[in-house]
Parts: C-alpha cells; sequence; structure tokens
C-alpha cells in the first residue's frame, strides 16, 4: 500500500444540525434547448415528466387490481408494500414499452412512411 | 453474501416507495425506447431523407458529425429525440433522490460503520484540502446535480448513492446491462485472465463508487486494489459497499493526473467511462502518471468509447450527441484525439500500445469471448454505447 490506512472520514461540508438534507434539482450548466422557441422545450418537459405520472398512476391501479383479485379488498400499506416479481415485472415493462411508443408514435411515424419508401 | 452481519449494505439499501419504484422502471423503459428504438427511427430520417438533401444542396454526402449534427439540428426528429434523451437523463436523478434525501442518515451511518468495522481489510484514504479539478466543479457532469464531489453534511454519501442507484435506473431497460453492475470491470477482468495475465497489484482510475473495481477484486482475489476519485461521497459509498460485500478494496481520494503513488507500482492500470470527463491537457497528464506509476511489464488497459477515427461519422454525431448536451464538453475532443500518437507523447512505444474491442462478458457465448481473447477475429459487435462491447485502450511498458 502506499501509505498507511487512516481512520479518517475526511470531509468537506459541516453537519448540517440534523436538518434533513435537501439535494439539489437543477445540474449546474446551460440548460439545453433544442428548439427555436424555448418555450416549446418547457412544454415537453412538462409533457415528458406527465407521461411519467400517468405511467406511475396505471401502475397504482394495476397494483391494486392485482391486490383485489388476490384479496378480496386493499389496504393501504399493501399498495405501499406490493413490489411485482419477475415475471409481472416483465409484463409491466411490455405495457410501458407500448405506453410510451403510443404517446410518442408521432416520432416513429416519419421514419416508418420514409422505410415504405413514401 | 454480506461479509458482515452487524453492516448494513448502503448498496442494498434504498427504499423507495411504491411510486417511485414504479417513476424509476418508467425512466428505464423510457432511455430503452430512447437509445434503441427512437434512435433507430432518427437513423433512418438520416439516410433516407437528410443526406439525400445535403447531397442535393452540395453535392456531397455530409463528411463527418459536425455537418451531420448542422443538417439534423432542425429535424423534428432530433429535436424531439433529443428533448427526450435530455429529460429522461434529468429523470433519471430525480427518480432515485427522494429515497436518497430520506434515507441518508441512515446510509451515512452505515458507511459510517462499515468503515469502523472494516471487516474485508480495505481502507478508505481521504483528503479534504485536494483540489478539484474545474472541469469536474465547474459542471454538473451528466447532468446529475450535485455532480460527484460535493457534500451537503457531514460524511455525506449521498453523491455516491444517487450516482450508484441512478445508473441501476439508466441501464436499466438496456438488456447487455440489467442487473449486472461492473460489468466493464468484469470483462476486461475476464478477458485478461483468460490471456494468463495475473496482476498483482491494480489501479482504478476515475472509480467512483467502485462498482467496476469490484470485479477486479472478485476476479483477481490474490491482487491488491486501489481506486482512486476526487469525489469524496462516492469513495465512502463504494468503500463502504465493497467492505459490506467483502472485498479489500483501497479507496483514496487523489487526482489520476497527479497520485502519491510510487514510480513502477501497478500491474494493471485501467479505468471506466473516465477520460471523456477530462480536458484533453488533464487526458495528457493522466497518461503520462499511467506511465510512471506503472511496473515494466504492467498494462494500461482504459475502457472509452472509441476514437472518432474509427466509427462512421453518423456514429460519430450520435455519440457526441453528449458533448453537446450531457455536460460533458469534452467528450468531443476527446473521441477526435489520435489515441496512438496521445499514448506515445505519455511515453509508451508504438509497438506495445493496445486497442481492443472486447464484448461484454456477461452476455457474451464463452467460444466467442474466447476467440477474441485469442485474437481469431475481432468481434462484429459495435454497439458500445449500449454495452454489446467495450473498446479499450492503453499499452504495455516495457
Ligand atoms: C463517469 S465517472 C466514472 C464511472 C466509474 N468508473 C464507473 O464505472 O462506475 C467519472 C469519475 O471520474 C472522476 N474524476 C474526474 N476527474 C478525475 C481526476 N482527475 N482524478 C480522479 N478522478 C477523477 C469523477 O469524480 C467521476 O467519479
Amino acid at each position: 500500500m502506499a501509505k498507511a490506512r487512516k481512520k479518517t472520514n475526511g470531509t468537506k461540508a459541516k453537519s448540517n444540525g440534523g436538518q434533513p438534507v435537501r439535494l439539489p434539482i437543477h445540474a449546474k450548466g446551460k440548460r439545453a434547448g433544442f428548439y427555436r422557441d424555448p418555450a416549446n422545450d418547457q412544454i415537453f418537459s412538462f409533457i415528458i415528466m406527465l407521461t411519467q405520472e400517468l405511467s406511475v398512476a396505471m401502475d397504482r391501479i394495476e397494483t391494486i387490481e392485482r391486490l383485489l383479485d388476490k384479496n378480496g379488498v386493499v389496504r393501504r400499506k399493501d399498495i405501499e408494500a406490493y413490489r411485482p416479481g419477475d415475471a409481472e415485472e416483465t409484463e409491466r415493462t411490455a405495457r410501458r414499452d407500448a405506453y410510451i411508443g403510443r404517446v410518442f408514435q408521432i416520432l416513429h411515424e416519419e421514419a416508418e412512411k420514409l422505410e415504405a419508401g413514401h | 453474501m454480506d461479509a458482515h452481519a452487524n453492516i448494513k449494505n448502503v448498496g442494498r439499501m434504498l427504499d423507495s416507495t411504491h411510486d417511485e419504484v414504479h417513476r424509476q422502471r418508467f425512466v428505464s423503459v423510457l432511455r430503452k425506447k430512447v437509445l434503441v428504438d427512437f434512435a433507430k427511427d432518427m437513423k433512418t430520417v438520416y439516410e433516407k431523407k437528410v443526406a439525400g438533401r445535403h447531397k442535393r444542396r452540395t453535392g456531397k454526402a455530409p463528411k463527418d458529425a459536425r455537418e451531420i449534427r448542422r443538417a439534423m439540428l432542425h429535424e423534428p426528429v432530433f429535436e424531439a429525440w433529443s428533448s427526450l434523451r435530455y429529460n429522461a437523463q434529468y429523470m433519471t436523478w430525480w427518480s432515485v433522490q427522494p429515497a436518497v434525501e430520506r434515507q441518508l442518515p441512515e446510509l451515512i451511518q452505515a458507511a459510517k460503520d462499515a468503515h469502523l468495522a472494516n471487516p474485508a481489510g480495505g481502507s478508505l484514504e481521504l483528503d479534504n484540502k485536494l483540489h478539484i479539478p474545474g472541469y469536474v466543479s465547474q459542471l454538473d457532469v451528466h447532468q446529475m446535480p450535485g455532480c460527484f464531489q460535493t457534500e451537503f453534511t457531514k460524511d455525506d454519501v449521498a453523491q455516491g448513492a444517487v450516482y450508484f442507484y441512478g445508473t441501476t435506473v439508466f441501464s436499466g431497460g438496456l438488456a447487455h446491462r440489467r442487473g449486472n453492475k461492473g460489468s466493464v470491470g468484469q470483462t476486461i477482468a475476464q478477458y485478461l485472465k483468460h490471456k494468463g495475465f495475473k496482476p498483482k497489484r491494480i489501479l482504478d482510475m476515475g472509480c467512483t463508487a467502485g462498482s467496476n473495481t469490484m470485479p477486479y477484486k472478485e476476479i483477481f482475489p490474490q491482487a491488491e486494489v486501489h481506486g482512486i476519485d476526487v469525489g469524496a461521497p462516492c469513495l465512502r459509498f463504494g468503500h463502504a459497499r465493497a467492505e459490506a460485500e467483502g472485498h479489500a478494496i483501497h479507496f483514496s481520494q487523489q487526482s489520476a493526473e497527479k497520485t502519491n503513488f510510487p514510480d513502477n507500482y501497478f500491474d494493471l492500470i485501467t479505468s471506466s467511462f473516465f477520460f471523456h470527463e477530462l480536458s484533453v491537457p488533464a487526458t495528457r497528464n493522466v497518461l503520462k502518471e499511467c506511465h510512471r506509476i506503472l511496473k515494466p511489464g504492467g498494462l494500461v488497459l482504459h475502457m472509452e468509447l472509441p476514437p472518432s477515427a474509427l466509427t462512421d461519422a453518423y456514429y460519430n454525431f450520435y455519440l457526441d450527441w453528449d458533448a453537446f448536451y450531457n455536460n460533458e464538453p469534452h467528450y468531443e475532443a476527446f473521441r477526435n484525439l489520435d489515441f496512438p500518437k496521445t499514448l506515445v507523447e505519455a511515453g509508451f512505444k508504438k509497438k506495445d500500445l493496445e486497442m481492443i474491442r472486447i464484448p461484454n462478458y456477461a452476455t457474451t457465448k464463452p467460444e466467442e469471448f474466447k476467440a477474441v481473447v485469442e485474437g481469431r477475429g475481432q468481434t462484429a459487435r459495435r454497439d458500445h454505447g449500449g454495452g454489446a462491447v467495450w473498446f479499450t485502450f492503453g499499452g504495455w511498458k516495457r
């Protein structure tokens, strides 16, 4: 070893007095834009975030349905604790895949037409 | 499994809520759609429309990545694809941050416990005076808010945790990478083992949370394995995880441009996804430092994306996207370097250089892997981004 092992945990930051840490949401550096009008970039972000939230809601509904099928009742804590097994995860992933494909169908459309020789 | 029953493994602690789990899964699938399905659509539009238009206008097909970029910049497919990819990047980190925030005190405690008990016998050496190079401190690389080095509280591991769990989400939808942390380290170590090379002392540069460092200790258990990085929260996390999993690895906070290791020290020096984040002068410094601390007879073998000289113009355009939009401004300049020349300038001899494409070990049939090792033909795989094959470069010191 290059140096003897030191039992230090050297740290730059001070303790924040037990306050919960809030991690930053935005990265340092310029926010990228792809559209001529930056408002479109914002709208795109809104849409993709909403797409995600709907997917999460569908997963929650699916959890509830599965719990109902199995137990006939649902309790909040069972929903919270529910984690899909591998086979179910594969099904859910296929559903998410198709769902994203539908939401962003237009992205695929141009390529499809070009492939078909239009 | 865990070497020490009393310490919790920081790598298996993230306790996301039901909805957080499904937010993470969505991002994994979204990334796969973007990188596989929609990327194919974008390429089709380029080949069947944009390239031809450019040729009609200028008489020639676009000659390089920059020209393709200019021709694509305001194509709706590029705008939308880029928007998806860019947002998916942010969403990756956002999908794990709330759970990391909630659990931070526990994660820090687990890391401290691991450090005190140190059951596997590795080490952690931090240097809070270390100067963080500008290419790390000025931008949040990969759009990860807080980057690798920011500490939000005492003994912080947050950024290590965000990186570790975030990268699981990041590649969770890609078949080659799923559930397989450390696939680059595993692939290079297996390659060298198949070759009969048995390094006794190994260094992984820019090891972050040590995911690609651990396989070296697993595959060469007798070796002394070191990992260096400039980011303390990542090193604490990596050390704690390695200890919990029973791997004695020596982590230290230092810059790869100038380490405290003696001359002629290592048999193997490696890295993964590291160089493209350095400025070009730093790349040169690091390669020189590699040559200095490498033993005669030793090997340097770094994994990176291939230089642009070895890939076609469209692929270069596709890979260089990160340089423009992923806070990795040096990526393009790095890939445009003359790799052999740069290595020779760092002290390696031309005849001792290595540039090897190694198929990902865990997802490659043993015969194919062996064929590559034995030099019976190169692998036909070309998907570097998705991890079907890893490009490596370096050389021997004689
Ligand atoms: C993308 S990450 C590498 C990922 C890691 N090898 C893995 O496979 O998980 C790049 C890392 O390099 C580190 N780094 C950047 N400049 C460095 C330097 N000069 N010396 C050491 N580490 C550095 C960063 O802190 C970051 O953790």
